[in-house]
């Protein structure tokens, strides 16, 4: 392959890839109708005496 | 520890450690002189000591069947002792090298206490011994914790942690004797490689299966930065060590890349080891400590989702940054600092994503100095992170390349953020798997703090001078085009900072230090209790 070559697929491969990855990604983040099994998810580590014994607890 | 095992894990545990034990014998009887020798030995007596131990506990009563009913915390505790071990060594070591940079006549007229053979010992210490055992015992606890379910068998975790820190005594016994491939972060010799990728296979596999096995329906985003710290660490491991060993009986080995594809092979896995050992994994245990002792959830999870895709990303692209101004081609270099410019949008996304969680819990911040540690490595994680993308331009990087402002950037990096995060991860673990409300001596903590930060700070900032007054002196030219200075000049110009640097230093060690005692005491004092809330919510069947 010649650097030539190379250069011609980032240009449109290589864009088109990354901003395709970058969509799909962040569809899956912010689609709104995941938000509530993220926020789950967040909280799930939370659950009352995961926390240290002595830790801070307001 | 073998107690804990089933008759079965004990029979094929037996089987392993005589493995072993063969693997060593075959390897030292082979090599019959050199460094091999003494690797093999130390592979034999390791072997040896747990066959004894696993052949006297073979008919011993199995556990009880209500283990399965909690999680198993045993390698997690012996994965800590480890880390702070390390951690005491390998910053040990780092003082001494920063001494001998000040102070050279101190080297003993000994092979091995040459800066050039103890400086790998300190690098290969910290992020491997201090750095890597901290990853993979908090990894068990966070993995059974946000599984809701206990780790998939009591063999493999032992396999694991044994097995990696045999190979982190190969590698830095093996530097002391003179032996090294001579790339960075990767200089252990072949066979040393070749046992850490069986290790790796092993550690991913325990971390699937336990996966597989959750209670909760979503697999919570610490694990997922620890499965890419897994995963990607394993490929870039066996890239950049595929090498050709003289012989099967010696320590020697020949890389099979050459020339500038090794120096790209190199730096892409020198960067990725920034990236997937010294961030990615601690990043999962940030997402885990700080909400958890916070209290407060992750300011925003999709924030991290979206980041952590960015992280894994990006990072891959950008190992070409260490090889500007070389004979890499140019667009190459460009490559990589395009994206290593990019890749700052993730990294403050994670850091900001940490410190919006604390939003709001100030006072807590104030008072606890275990939360302290992680913002103060959420900061310092923003900090090097910005420093490192501004390094990644080419401009900026003619002037600090080769200079200690680069030792600067990685220490704002490893003290800044990943030592204390690990800390922060060990005041919040190590009560807890004491089964205590607190550590043994609470006003320790708040001392380490302070040391830890200072230090840091001292350290930091005069490498920062030290740096760029190497780069302005390199680059000034009298009338007639000459060189202003010679080289002597600029390294007795760093004479001041060279001592700051080794008290700054010892600062940290001495923070380390009180770190490591004050855990001891904790478990010293240890009440074995275990709250009802702390338990996998499937108990599984009993073998
Ligand atoms: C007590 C604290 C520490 C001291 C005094 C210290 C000191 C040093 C010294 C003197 C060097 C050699 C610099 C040179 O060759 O000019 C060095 C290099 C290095 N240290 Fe440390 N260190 C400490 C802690 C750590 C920790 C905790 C980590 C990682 C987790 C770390 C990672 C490294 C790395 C990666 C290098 C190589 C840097 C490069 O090649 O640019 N250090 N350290
Ligand atoms: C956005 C993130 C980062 C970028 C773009 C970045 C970029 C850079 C650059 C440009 C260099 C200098 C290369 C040279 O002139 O030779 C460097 C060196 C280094 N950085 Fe970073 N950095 C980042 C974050 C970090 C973090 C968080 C750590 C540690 C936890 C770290 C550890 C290191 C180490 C160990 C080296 C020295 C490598 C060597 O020469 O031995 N970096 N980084």
């Amino acid at each position: 392959m010649t650097h030539d070559t190379l250069v011609y697929l980032a240009k449109t491969f290589g864009l088109f890839w990354m901003m395709a990855f970058f969509v799909i990604v962040a569809a899956i983040a912010y689609l709104p109708s995941r938000k509530a099994g993220y926020e789950r998810a967040a909280r799930s580590i939370l659950a009352p005496d995961t926390s240290p014994k002595g830790g801070p607890r307001s | 520890m073998i107690a804990s095992l089933s008759i079965a894990q004990r029979r094929n545990g037996l089987a392993f450690a005589l493995c072993l034990a063969l693997l060593g014998l075959l390897m030292a009887a082979a090599a019959q002189h050199g460094p091999m020798v003494v690797h093999g030995a130390m592979a034999l007596v390791l072997g040896i000591a747990l066959t004894g131990a696993l052949a006297r506990a073979v008919y011993d009563p199995p556990p009880e069947a209500a283990r399965a009913s909690f999680y198993y915390d045993d390698p997690t505790r012996f994965g800590i002792a480890m880390t702070l071990i390390w951690a005491v060594v390998a910053m040990g070591v780092g003082v001494w090298v920063a001494a001998l940079l000040y102070w050279p006549e101190a080297t003993p007229a000994v092979p091995w206490t040459s800066f050039g053979r103890l400086r790998p010992v300190h690098t290969t210490g910290v992020i491997f011994g201090f750095g890597g055992n901290a990853l993979i015992a908090t990894s068990f606890y966070v993995l059974q914790r946000t599984s809701r379910a206990r780790l998939a068998d009591e063999l493999s975790p032992w396999i694991v942690l044994l097995g990696f820190n045999l190979f982190c005594l190969w590698a830095v016994t093996g530097y002391l004797m003179g032996i090294t491939q001579s790339k960075e972060y990767a200089e252990a010799e072949w066979y040393a490689d070749l046992w850490l990728v069986v290790i790796w296979v092993v550690y991913f596999v325990l971390y699937i299966r336990t996966l597989a096995r959750r209670a909760e329906p979503h697999i919570y985003v610490a694990n997922w930065y620890y499965l890419a710290f897994i995963l990607v660490v394993a490929i870039l491991h066996i890239i950049n060590n595929l090498a050709l060993p003289v012989s099967f009986a010696g320590a020697k080995s020949v890389t099979i890349w050459s020339g500038v594809q090794d120096a790209m092979v190199q730096w892409w896995y020198g960067h990725n080891a920034v990236a997937f050992f010294l961030t990615a994994g601690f990043l999962g245990m940030l997402y885990y400590f700080l909400p958890v002792r916070s209290g407060r959830p992750i300011w925003s999870y999709r924030l991290s989702i979206l980041s952590f895709w960015g992280i894994t990303f990006f990072y891959i692209w950008v190992g070409s940054h260490h090889l500007h101004y070389t004979a890499l081609p140019y667009w190459v270099q460009t490559l990589g600092m395009t994206f290593s410019i990019m890749l700052l949008v993730p990294s403050w996304a994670s850091a900001g994503n940490a410190i919006a969680t604390l939003n709001g819990a100030w006072h807590k911040v104030r008072d606890d100095a275990t939360l302290r540690f992680m913002f103060v490595a959420a900061v310092f994680y923003g900090l090097s992170t910005f420093e490192g993308s501004f390094l990644a331009i080419r401009p900026v990087n003619s002037l600090s390349h080769y200079t200690d402002w680069t030792v600067g950037h990685v220490h704002s990096g490893t003290l800044g953020w990943v030592a204390m995060i690990v800390f922060g991860a060990i005041y919040t673990l190590v009560p807890q798997l004491s089964g205590r409300d607190q550590m043994a001596w609470p006003r320790a903590i708040e001392w380490h703090f302070w040391l830890a930060v200072t230090g840091t700070l001292v350290y930091v900032v005069s490498m920062w001078n030290a740096g760029i007054t190497q780069g302005l002196m390199w680059r000034s030219y009298g009338p007639s085009g000459t060189l202003t200075y010679s080289f002597l000049q600029s390294l007795q110009a760093m004479a001041p900072y060279y001592l700051l640097r080794t008290i700054g230093g010892g600062m940290f060690l001495a923070g380390t230090l009180l770190c490591a005692l004050n855990c001891s005491a904790t478990a010293r004092a240890a009440t074995g209790e275990v709250a009802a809330s702390d338990r996998p919510l499937l108990p599984m069947p009993v073998e």
